[in-house]
């Protein structure tokens, strides 16, 4: 299910806040490296984590790469976010009844 | 009678951490019962299964439990830990979507947090405030972002700055 791959995929702290540097604007791997003071494989492992899903897009610059968030990569999370605003409203009518039951 | 008085999202201002760039929907209700009727609904499994989700509830501060995962939403189970427990007046857990059907158990998805806040009314019912926080307020901000980023696609960093 797409949207598991990138609830898991949003679920690490690096890899979360990176997207959102990314979300604000378009950068290579060593920009983000240095933000993030982690190694250029393992941000590369997190860029190619967040582009399997659909969050990051790439783009060619003669020899360099440059990556930005994907903003309709989130639907899905949109999606679920939205069922939740729903989920919440049916079930405390169904709390409602509970309730009638145990008092009378 | 009871009614859903209102349902508004908007970003959390007050928590432990990170306060800004989390998104809580928050849905209110009016009930006729008691908090302490209302109490016994959200904490004894039972009841609890009668409105919400299949479960293995106990209402212990660090204790854990799991929700049976609703229909439509990702992962088999909710996996729950308490936080908070002071009766009647507050409850309030971790909600973590976990596992998926058929699949290996992948461990935890994405972190949220349900809190359930019990307001006696002046008529003896209770005011029952649901807060579900955690969901990346990045959705948010990406979707303002789009028609920037659609503007300055492709253009030099120069621009974009100047933009």
């Amino acid at each position: 299910m797409q949207e598991e791959q990138i609830f898991r995929a949003l679920a690490d702290p690096t890899r979360r806040a990176m997207f959102e540097a990314l979300a604000r604007s378009e950068r290579t791997v060593s920009e983000l490296r240095r933000r993030f003071s982690i190694s250029q494989p393992a941000v590369s492992q997190h860029i190619a984590t967040l582009r399997r899903v659909g969050l990051v897009r790439e783009r060619r610059q003669g020899r360099f790469s440059r990556y930005r968030a994907e903003p309709t990569g989130l639907s899905p999370l949109i999606g679920w976010i939205d069922r939740y605003r729903t989920f919440w409203p049916e079930r405390l009518e169904r709390l409602q009844g509970v309730l009638k039951d145990l008092e009378p | 009678m009871t009614k859903l008085v209102s349902e508004r999202t908007g970003a959390l201002v007050a928590g432990e951490k990170a306060p800004t760039d989390r998104e809580v929907i928050v849905t209110e209700c009016e009930l006729a019962a008691a908090p302490e009727t209302v109490w016994r609904a959200l904490t004894e499994p039972d009841l609890l299964a009668a409105w919400l989700l299949p479960n293995d509830i106990r209402p212990e501060r660090g204790a854990s439990f799991t929700l049976k995962s609703p229909a439509g939403l990702p992962g088999e189970r909710i996996d729950c830990q308490v936080l908070d427990a002071e009766r009647p007046r507050l409850l309030r857990y971790t909600w973590r979507s976990a596992g998926r059907p058929g699949g290996p158990d992948t461990g935890s998805d994405l972190d949220t947090t349900v809190t359930f806040e019990l307001f006696p009314t002046s008529s003896g019912g209770t005011r029952l405030r649901v807060s579900h926080a955690g969901f990346p307020a990045s959705v948010k901000e990406t979707v303002a972002l789009r028609a920037s980023q659609a503007r300055t696609c492709g253009a030099p960093r120069a621009l974009l700055r100047a933009a």
